[in-house]
């Protein structure tokens, strides 16, 4: 499966002024998982399959928080 | 080299044969950017739709501020831009930016994609639907991401 995933930085997050990010990755993304935006890193908190999958394809919006080092 | 590996991991193109993929293949051209480099500005004519290979994308909107811009979104491997202008031949809605050194794109002229779609309107089909589903996609994006910051 592929999943093509629209990452959301929520503005409220401290650290939340990414723009959002859409990429065609391979594993489903998973609660707790961190992705690399741009130069910073976060934490996915919710994964949510806005669009039902068609064929070989899966589409899921994700909400990220940043990391706090 | 082959494209079609890549191209059978794009959901734009999700429903074609290999035989289709092929054709869409032999539309495309390969460019390299950098970091910084503008690859299309607002306004700006435009007949090209753009495949990521590798490397990041940066769309942006003009703001009010002189020479101020906003960041829309930013694109990886497996997405297209561009494709607005594919559809409605209008001008460009935004800029595009390459944010990654070596990024690697793969365009392919409007003219040439609607006649491939017009040839076999089956695949037409396909890639037109395809297409307004990503449309769709984005708009969720920036619908969502609007929701979250109230």
């Amino acid at each position: 499966m592929i999943y093509k995933v629209s990452f959301v930085v929520p503005s409220e997050s401290k650290g939340g002024e990414h723009s959002g990010a859409i990429r065609t990755v391979e594993k489903r993304p998973e609660e707790g998982d961190r992705v690399e935006l741009g130069d910073k890193l976060y934490e996915i908190v919710e994964v949510l399959e806005i669009v039902p999958s068609r064929g070989e394809f899966g589409y899921l919006h994700v909400t990220c928080r940043p990391v706090e080092e | 080299m082959s494209i079609v590996p890549l191209l059978k991991k794009v959901d734009i193109l999700n429903g074609l044969s290999e035989s289709q993929l092929e054709e869409v293949a032999e539309l495309c051209r390969e460019q390299t950017c950098n970091a910084d480099e503008i690859i299309f500005k607002e306004n700006d004519k435009s007949s090209e739709l753009y495949l990521i290979q590798d490397g990041f994308v940066e769309i942006t909107l003009s703001v009010p501020e002189p020479g101020a811009e906003k960041s829309i979104v930013t694109l990886g491997k497996g997405q297209i831009f561009g494709e607005i202008a594919l559809v409605d031949e209008g001008l460009r809605t935004a800029s595009a930016r390459c944010i990654a050194d070596g990024t690697r794109l793969w365009v392919a002229k409007r003219a040439d994609f609607i006649s491939l779609c017009e040839k076999d309107t089956s695949m037409g089909f396909i890639l037109m639907r395809n297409i307004a589903a990503d449309l769709s996609f984005k708009l969720r994006l920036i619908n969502l991401a609007r929701k979250g910051s109230g």
